[in-house]
């Protein structure tokens, strides 16, 4: 003992030192540690809820995901099936359509086609009565002032000779 | 009209029985060889050589129905012997007469007309003086009505009408009326000038036409129907 006081070490000094520490390991342990580490489980158990949560999350937002491409993978099937429903109403529609258009083409063709032609025959009907009157007219005057009295007698004669037959 | 004429008609065949009491007592034979110095047109002297003294004096009664104003129209004048004599001399040898005449004869004055009938209708018996009478005072519208009427009336005559551009010549006219004659008995053709039918001629049958015109050749050339 009285070597360590030689050498100036106070064994009650490292006593007290070693019951200070003890006791300030004790207060800190109580104070400090504990709720640090109770702090730390709670970060460590809200870290662990939030990873959880996020797997769940994940996990909800896979099968959403997944959900939504079958929604959508549905939806674009049907959706190319009313495109294509569409485009063949489209088509049979056009054609339809075309097959009326060209009735009506046709009917209007027709139609138009009976119009010039009576037209036509009306006005080559018009020009023949116009022509024959023309023709009488001239036959008549030449008949009436030009014909020598004689022929008209013998066209009587003729004529009466030809009665008697 | 035709009252002047049957006047002198009935005149002279009373006058001539008057003389020849016996007449209806006599073969045809004999009538007819004693009718020759009886002045009366052809018909009429073959008439009183097939009749009956009681059917003529039947018929004078008729006559006399007329004489007196009656319509001959209304009267049992239908396939009578006296009428049909009078029908056949009309439209016989007065319309051959008639026929003589020119056509700007209705134009004439009167005495000229006088003249040409004299010419035309010869003697001086009572019915030629009321032939001569009826040619100069009537027209020929007149005359022709008049024999339209009395051929309708005794026998259901057809009416002809023959259209001519010109003037005919009598022949012509003459052989027309003949065989128009034979082929509707007892119809009096009428002629008619229509300077529109330009050649040949036209007839008109009860309302039928036949036509043999220029004008209707003319037509039929210059119709639709002849060019289509």
């Amino acid at each position: 003992m009285d070597g360590l006081l030689k050498l100036g070490i106070d064994p009650w000094h490292i006593l007290t030192y070693v019951v200070n520490t003890g006791v300030l390991l004790a207060v800190l342990t109580y104070v400090l540690y504990k709720p640090l580490m109770k702090f730390l489980d709670a970060r460590r158990d809200q870290i662990a809820a939030s990873v959880d949560e996020a797997r769940l999350l994940k996990e909800q937002l896979d099968a959403k995901s997944a959900e939504a491409q079958q929604a959508q993978a549905k939806f674009e099937a049907e959706l190319k099936k009313e495109t294509d429903n569409l485009r063949q109403f489209l088509q049979d529609r056009r054609a339809q359509l075309e097959t009326e258009m060209s009735t009506a083409r046709t009917e209007m063709m027709q139609k138009a086609q009976a119009d010039i032609d009576s037209k036509k025959e009306e006005m080559i009907k018009e020009i023949e009565v116009t022509l024959l009157d023309l023709m009488k007219k001239i036959i008549l005057d030449i008949v009436q002032h030009k014909v020598p009295e004689d022929v008209v007698q013998a066209s009587i004669k003729d004529s009466w000779k030809t009665y008697r037959k | 009209m035709l009252q002047p004429f049957l006047s002198a008609l009935l005149y002279e065949m009373l006058a001539f029985m008057g003389k020849h009491q016996d007449l209806f007592e006599k073969t045809g034979d004999e009538r007819m060889e004693l009718l020759k110095t009886l002045k009366v047109p052809e018909s009429f002297r073959h008439y009183l050589s097939t009749l009956s003294e009681a059917h003529f004096v039947s018929d004078v009664k008729l006559v006399l129905q007329v004489l007196n104003g009656a319509d001959v129209a209304q009267l049992p004048v239908k396939k009578n012997a006296f009428f049909t004599a009078l029908v056949e001399f009309f439209t016989g040898p007065f319309a051959g007469k008639l026929d003589q005449l020119a056509s700007n004869y209705y134009l004439q004055p009167y005495e000229v007309r006088g003249a040409q009938a004299k010419e035309l209708i010869l003697g001086e018996s009572r019915t030629a003086i009321a032939l001569h009478d009826l040619i100069v005072n009537s027209s020929y519208q007149e005359i022709a009505g008049t024999i339209e009427m009395l051929t309708k009336a005794v026998s259901e005559a057809s009416f002809v009408l023959v259209q001519v551009p010109r003037e005919i010549d009598t022949d012509l006219k003459k052989e027309m009326r003949a065989a128009l004659l034979a082929e509707y008995p007892h119809s009096f053709p009428t002629f008619q000038i229509n300077r529109g039918l330009l050649g040949g001629f036209r007839i008109f049958v009860n309302g039928r036409s036949l036509d043999h015109s220029w004008f209707s050749r003319i037509a039929r050339l210059t119709s639709l129907k002849t060019v289509s």
